[in-house]
């Protein structure tokens, strides 16, 4: 076990190094830089741009070494837990990130755990009681969820806000809140807003999750092993649970790590549409505008995300299925 | 030959008569003329230009502000937010002899905090220039100066500041502020390695300390306007911003402080500061009638700046609302339309679109918000920029042969734009080529409405007199020796309903016979590619049209710049601006119009400028530079059931500031209506 573990960490490292040489290279590939879209604003001023200008602001943002070199630079300094600058916010990366980090992180944990709350049960019952009512109307509900792009939900239950409830459903906290000190009030505040963005952006992941496991527990139920422990006598809900559950559970285990970037990126729609203050619009702004480091160390985290996810979820399922052996 | 277009091929034309096109030719004939023809324009400038627009806004809106003195008020009061902060009494906040301002419907009364996103916060407490902009967009008006004046040679403008001014940390605002701008920012070498236009070459002269003066190589006599309009850029508290100045600090102390606070140069530490960027924005000293208090990553929280210089006609110190609170998004997001149509926000205007209206009006109905409907400030939403430089000997004989414009009128013709107004702006917007606006003293109907008649009959038939036909028989047009015609139409979708535009646009060329390809770009490459000269047929919306901007920046109208917004003459403008170094020289007509161009700016009489602008305008008439399609479109303001004095109507765009004359310092919360 143990020495598995230290082989599996060591092996993200290579993973992430390779990763983080694509990431530097994808954001590099589009013709411009940080620099030209900072011209596109001067311009837009009415600032006449000669050569002479491009090249002294390039120098100015270290534009002008070798790609190679910048490279290393930026590797580096991620290394040392020093995301660099953001020429954008023309602030480091750090801060605009730390600001940022714990709404994200509410979010999409929060997104997470609804997805199992809602996701096991609801699958464990169509699948037990399959072809029911119950079923019929579960399933369609799952496949709307999965059907329809988390932006496009947001906006709909934004819409039904304001035509139901005459309210406005964006952002984290009400006005009163906003910047009160932490408080109990501020909390129940945050929960209050939250379940909605909470909804929309697990919606579709809990739906996905639970036509799986449905699917998956549909192939075990009709296994002689199943039949046998019903004609002993074993009670229904205890047999569900310990025999087929544990193994089509399986499946949904090994997604846990492709979850969680998922969320991320999912949430990143949504804050757009809602306005929250979360990393995505950061991110969705630096890519556009090129910034380098906000970008390169948004899509690092994002792809670390990705492979600590795969190896919990490997771990968990060495965990749950005691077939599966360590080589 | 510019204009030249056979009689026989002429007659479905009506909406332009003919005769007035040999006028541009006469007028334009040599520069030795311009004084000549002076006493014509002056007598055509009276009669064209008619009566000034009927005034919809209070008449103090359109002339110098009055003072204290003037009005005879001598005691002035402040708000009760103010008490008891161990200020100096208002009196000596309030500069010498302050400012009145006539509110639009009613004196106001103080209190309450604001609700906005950052988004409006220029439209919701404006800069404070030195000069500003009377409501109907066409003078110039004092502000935080007093007076003005330009030298006989149009060389030398001079600026005389209210004696009194103080920033909000109660720091006396002094020439000194304007020339740190200037020669510190504007002209540092590290800050602007290439200099703004509009002070190119400038130098700055004190005179005394509320005294100084602009002093140019060249006749400048429009910079007065740059002054104004930009004049958010031409100060900053130097008492201040000079700790972070390389000029003014130690060299390695500023090294420590720039690495300290986490920028990568002082210059981008300076930017920051100055555009609220970070937590220290509370620090920076301001004339503007708030200032910020806090901010946090989501929020910036401001307050009543306590010596702001503007009282209303009873003596109340302005603003009348004390606190306002800005929410920061980074993206001008869906929400805001929603927050706005819930009422939650006092006051949204810049984030949101014509076809938000619909659901902002809900809201209106349901009684929790008001909706106003301002108008945009483009002549033109959209207007289509033919590539004359493009480089395809084909094309460009399609697009320009022998000064032939028939290619351009067909497709011009072809656009029916009252349907393109009705389906995209409610019927609400007016159609129009490109020309000035109508609140400028140069505009004219005719400008507007020159070839802009919906008549694809007479479009089919100017192509066929191009022998452009179609002879594969798949309903588009070929060029006449039998290559396929098809326009690639890159453009960057943004600010104004583009897409929709010209999804419509590329309907109605088909309908004859003109195949568009369109293809939205991003930004940069919308930057690029049109820097490169590599966009066949792109767009913009077109602002800069008042008499405010239009004689300093009349893109549309002659090739003298390029950038990402003007794609049309590349080479052209690259062969004015370089004297004739790079580029391709223009046409005769062109240079013509160029020189029609440096007339406009330079002119120092209002009869030079006239005649000036009057010939580039019928030029861009009769030419079509660019196509128009419908402009002046609704726009929604949006301000909550408590807020009073906003205009029901007025003017949105970059042009006027949005609502610089319109006095957002005079809005105030009426909460007896609140339930």
């Amino acid at each position: 076990m143990r020495s598995y573990l230290v082989s599996r960490v060591l092996g993200m490292v290579p993973t992430l190094a390779v990763i983080s040489v694509i990431i530097f290279t994808v954001i590099q590939l589009p013709e411009g830089d940080i620099v030209s879209s900072t011209l596109d604003r001067l311009q837009a001023q009415g600032v006449d741009v000669t050569e002479e200008y491009v090249q002294n602001l390039r120098a100015q943002y270290n534009l002008d070494k070798p790609l190679v070199l910048q490279y290393f630079y930026w590797a580096g300094n991620f290394l040392t837990g020093d995301m660099g600058y953001s020429y954008l916010f023309s602030r480091p990366v750090n801060e605009l990130v730390w600001e940022r980090l714990g709404y994200t992180l509410s979010i999409t944990v929060s997104a997470l755990f609804f997805t199992w709350i809602v996701a096991l049960p609801i699958g464990i019952y169509s699948a037990v009681r399959q072809y029911s009512i119950g079923d019929y109307i579960m399933t369609s509900v799952a496949l709307v969820g999965l059907a329809t792009p988390p932006f496009l939900l947001a906006l709909i239950f934004m819409h039904l806000g304001f035509e139901w409830f005459g309210v406005s459903t964006g952002g984290l906290f009400s006005p009163e809140y906003e910047d009160a000190p932490w408080s109990w009030g501020r909390v129940a505040d945050l929960l209050a807003h939250l379940w909605l963005p909470m909804i929309i952006v697990g919606m579709g992941s809990a739906a996905f999750t639970m036509r799986i496991l449905r699917a998956n527990l549909l192939d075990e139920l009709n296994k002689p092993y199943v039949v046998t422990a019903r004609a002993k006598g074993v009670r229904p809900a205890k047999l569900v649970l310990k025999y087929p559950v544990r193994i089509a559970i399986n499946p949904f285990i090994s997604n846990i790590g492709l979850m969680l970037p998922g969320l991320v990126s999912g949430e990143a729609l949504v804050s757009l549409v809602m306005g929250l203050p979360t990393i995505g619009p950061l991110l969705l702004q630096s890519l556009l505008n090129q910034d380098m480091f906000l970008a390169g160390s948004l899509l690092m985290w994002l792809a670390i995300l990705t492979v600590v996810g795969i190896l919990l979820s490997d771990l968990l399922l060495a965990w749950v299925d005691p077939r599966i052996r360590f080589e | 030959m510019l204009t030249r277009s056979p009689r026989s091929r002429h007659h479905g034309c009506r909406s332009f008569p003919e005769g007035t096109r040999l006028k541009v030719l006469a007028l334009g004939k040599s520069r030795q003329g311009l004084a000549v023809v002076a006493a014509v324009a002056a007598l055509f400038a009276a009669s064209a230009t008619g009566q000034p627009p009927e005034r919809e806004f209070p008449d103090a809106w359109y002339e110098p502000p009055k003072t204290a003195s003037e009005v005879g008020l001598t005691s002035f009061s402040q708000s009760p937010f103010l008490d008891g902060r161990g200020l100096p009494p208002v009196e000596e906040r309030l500069p010498d002899d302050p400012v009145v301002i006539q509110p639009y419907d009613s004196i106001g009364k103080y209190g309450g905090k604001a609700r906005i996103t950052l988004w409006d916060s220029w439209q919701f407490f404006n800069w404070e220039h030195a000069l500003t902009l009377s409501a109907d967009m066409r003078n110039v008006l004092p502000n935080l100066a007093e007076s003005w004046s330009l030298s006989e040679d149009g060389r030398v403008t001079t600026v005389k500041l209210r004696a009194g001014l103080r920033w909000s940390d109660g720091h006396p605002l002094t020439a000194d502020d304007f020339m740190f701008r200037l020669n510190h920012v504007f002209l540092d070498p590290d800050f602007s390695p290439v200099t703004y236009r509009g002070v190119r070459g400038c130098e700055f002269v004190k005179i005394d300390d509320l005294t100084f003066q602009y002093v140019f190589p060249e006749p400048n006599p429009m910079f007065v306007n740059f002054f104004a309009q930009y004049g958010s850029h031409m100060l900053d508290p130097m008492h201040f911003f000079k700790q972070y100045h390389a000029a003014y600090r130690d060299k390695e102390e500023l090294d420590a402080l720039v690495e300290e606070e986490g920028f990568v140069s002082w210059m981008a530490m300076y930017r920051a500061l100055r555009d609220w960027g970070n937590e220290d924005a509370s620090k920076v000293p301001t004339v503007r009638a708030y200032k910020v208090v806090e901010r946090t990553p989501t929020k910036l929280r401001l307050e009543r700046n306590p010596y702001y210089f503007k009282i209303d006609p009873a003596g109340q110190q302005l603003p009348y609302i004390d606190e306002v609170d800005a929410i920061i998004l980074l993206e001008n997001s869906q929400m805001i339309a929603f927050q706005a149509a819930t009422g939650q926000l006092d006051f949204a205007a810049f984030a949101l679109k014509t076809q938000d209206i619909p659901l902002l009006k809900l809201g209106e109905a349901k009684g929790v918000n008001q909706v106003h409907v301002w108008r945009r400030l483009h002549i033109s939403d959209v207007s289509i920029q033919p590539n004359y430089n493009f480089d395809d000997p084909k094309y460009r004989e399609l697009l320009w042969g022998k000064g032939e414009r028939r290619f351009i009128r067909a497709l011009s013709h072809a656009i029916d734009r009252e349907q393109m107004n009705e389906m995209i702006y409610f019927g609400r917007g007016v159609p129009s080529q490109v020309t000035a606006h109508p609140s400028s003293r140069w505009y004219e109907q005719r400008f507007a409405e020159a070839h802009a008649r919906y008549d694809p009959d007479y479009a089919r038939q100017l192509l066929d007199e191009l022998e452009l036909a179609d002879v594969d028989g798949d309903g588009l047009r070929e060029y006449p020796d039998g290559s396929k015609l098809t326009i690639t139409f890159e453009f960057l979708d943004f600010e104004t309903p583009k897409s929709i535009t010209m999804e419509l646009v590329r309907d109605y060329w088909r309908e004859i016979g003109i195949d568009l390809r369109l293809k939205s770009v991003e930004r940069r490459l919308q930057a690029e590619r049109a820097q490169a000269n590599k966009m066949q047929m792109t767009l913009w919306h077109a602002d800069k049209v008042t008499d405010i901007l239009f004689p300093l920046v009349p893109d549309w109208f002659y090739p003298h710049r390029t950038g990402w917004d003007i794609a049309m003459w590349n080479h052209w403008a690259r062969y004015y601006q370089t004297d004739g170094r790079l580029g391709e020289r223009p046409p005769d007509d062109v240079r013509e119009l160029q020189g029609w161009g440096d007339a406009l700016r330079m002119a120092t009489t209002e009869a030079d400028r006239t005649v000036a602008a009057k010939a580039l305008l019928e030029a861009a008439a009769e030419n079509l530079w660019t196509i128009g399609t419908v402009g002046q479109a609704p726009h929604p303001v949006v301000v909550s059931k408590r807020l009073r004095n906003v205009t029901p109507t007025g003017i949105w765009g970059w042009d006027n500031r949005w609502t610089l004359s319109y006095h957002p310092a005079t809005w105030y919360f009426d909460e007896s209506h609140e339930d």
